[in-house]
């Protein structure tokens, strides 16, 4: 407890960013990573809607975690709660948009119901209750991850369309290419880590 | 006989991690030990044939509808029972394993399984099913832990058994290691079948 509350809030911010990021040191929200990655732009679209839900589950679950199951000493029904909780609210989001922002329910629609079964958005939220983060912190957090996962899920597109145009051995297949490009982009990201002295 | 087919299909044929590609998360994240791939694989095992077993007893009484709402809440309950049991018996190991645990839930395998196969099958034939894709799974996680754990400190479930000259190459320890293994078995996998399919 008394050390989670003395990290600085840009330094939680990066760490969760960068150099443990979600998808690639956490190994959070691999399938989509490696099934939506090959396009673009649904990649990038995919990405933002992991970032917004990901701010709201993890405060949700917060408030859920620390002021109606601790009290209640419910502790071992957290997992029943989150996904209920993960459930309804994109389900929520998705009325929502349905009915205000007709324009951009058909941009971002489509990829609400796969988010609700993304292990990144359940990890994220349990991560930040198993750490004993105060809610600002939970936020920082989520706001990395959702920007980490989102950065890695466009780099890993972008990559891949340059594969496209290239032969690459033929039992590799289509998701061992893609393991391959994440290994590599994770090498660089914690070669980022040690460039920023690794001592964060 | 039959059930023996059935109990092979789920083993190589139709294997979740490298011929589905189901359940990449837990197949990365885990394989650091032996030792925890060990009981993550029989802990994906039991949900895997405890809920298939369930979702095929009831399978005339879940609304089609609501049917995956009824499966992810069948699924959580198992998962928060295995995870009750593990922490009392081995409490080590659920501290290692951490979130990891609760992320069975989000899990691709089990709810595969259910989707394709418990919904329209009797029990009896839902636990072979079950059981077959569970050794499959446990195969693929037990082969990546060995590499990465022999590669990477010289030992197999926490015993040296590298010779002393053998330097541990440390990269097979960090995330960018299971990326360049999974991508090294998925093509040997490839490789054999493409063999296997050009003799017959």
């Amino acid at each position: 407890m008394e050390t989670s509350l003395q990290i600085p809030l840009l330094t939680l911010l990066f760490t969760a960013a960068v150099s443990e990021n979600v998808a690639l040191y956490y190994f959070l929200g691999i399938c989509p990573l490696i099934s939506i990655s090959a396009d673009l732009r649904a990649s990038f679209n995919m990405g933002l809607m992991v970032c917004v839900v990901m701010l709201i589950t993890t405060a949700a679950n917060w408030v859920v975690c620390n002021h109606l199951l601790k009290p209640l000493a419910l502790e071992y029904l957290q997992l029943l709660f989150f996904v209920s909780i993960i459930a309804a609210v994109v389900q929520l989001l998705e009325q929502f948009l349905d009915r205000f922002f007709p324009s951009i329910y058909e941009v971002f629609g489509i990829f609400l119901p796969l988010i609700t079964v993304n292990c990144a958005i359940l990890g994220v939220a349990m991560f930040a209750v198993l750490r004993e983060y105060s809610l600002v912190q939970s936020l920082v957090f989520a706001a990395g991850s959702g920007i980490g996962w989102w950065l890695v899920i466009c780099i890993i597109a972008s990559v891949r369309r340059r594969i496209d145009l290239t032969v690459v051995p033929v039992h590799l297949g289509k998701t061992g290419i893609t393991m391959l490009i994440a290994a590599v982009i994770a090498l660089a990201f914690s070669g980022i880590t040690e460039l920023m002295g690794g001592g964060l | 006989m039959r059930y023996l087919r059935i109990l092979w299909e789920g083993l190589i044929p139709n294997n979740p991690v490298f011929i589905l590609a189901l359940g990449l998360c837990s197949t990365l994240a885990v394989t650091l030990k032996v030792e925890n791939a060990f009981f993550m694989a029989v802990m994906v095992g039991i949900t895997t044939i405890f809920s298939s077993v369930i979702v095929a007893a009831l399978r005339y009484y879940i609304p089609f509808r609501y049917r995956l709402l009824s499966y992810m809440l069948i699924i959580v309950t198992v998962v928060i029972a295995v995870e009750q049991i593990l922490r009392a018996l081995f409490p080590d190991v659920a501290r290692a394993l951490g979130p990891y645990v609760g992320l069975i839930v989000t899990n691709c395998v089990v709810m595969g399984r259910l989707e394709a196969y418990a919904a329209s099958h009797r029990p009896g034939e839902a636990f072979v099913d079950a059981l077959g894709v569970a050794m499959g799974y446990a195969t693929v996680l037990l082969t990546i832990a060995s590499i990465r754990e022999f590669l990477g400190n010289g030992t197999l479930w926490g015993l040296q058994v590298a010779p002393d000259f053998y330097i541990p190459c440390r990269v097979f320890n960090s995330p960018p290691g299971a990326f360049i293994v999974f991508a090294a078995l998925l093509f040997a996998v490839n490789w054999l079948r493409a063999f296997a399919g050009r003799d017959s």
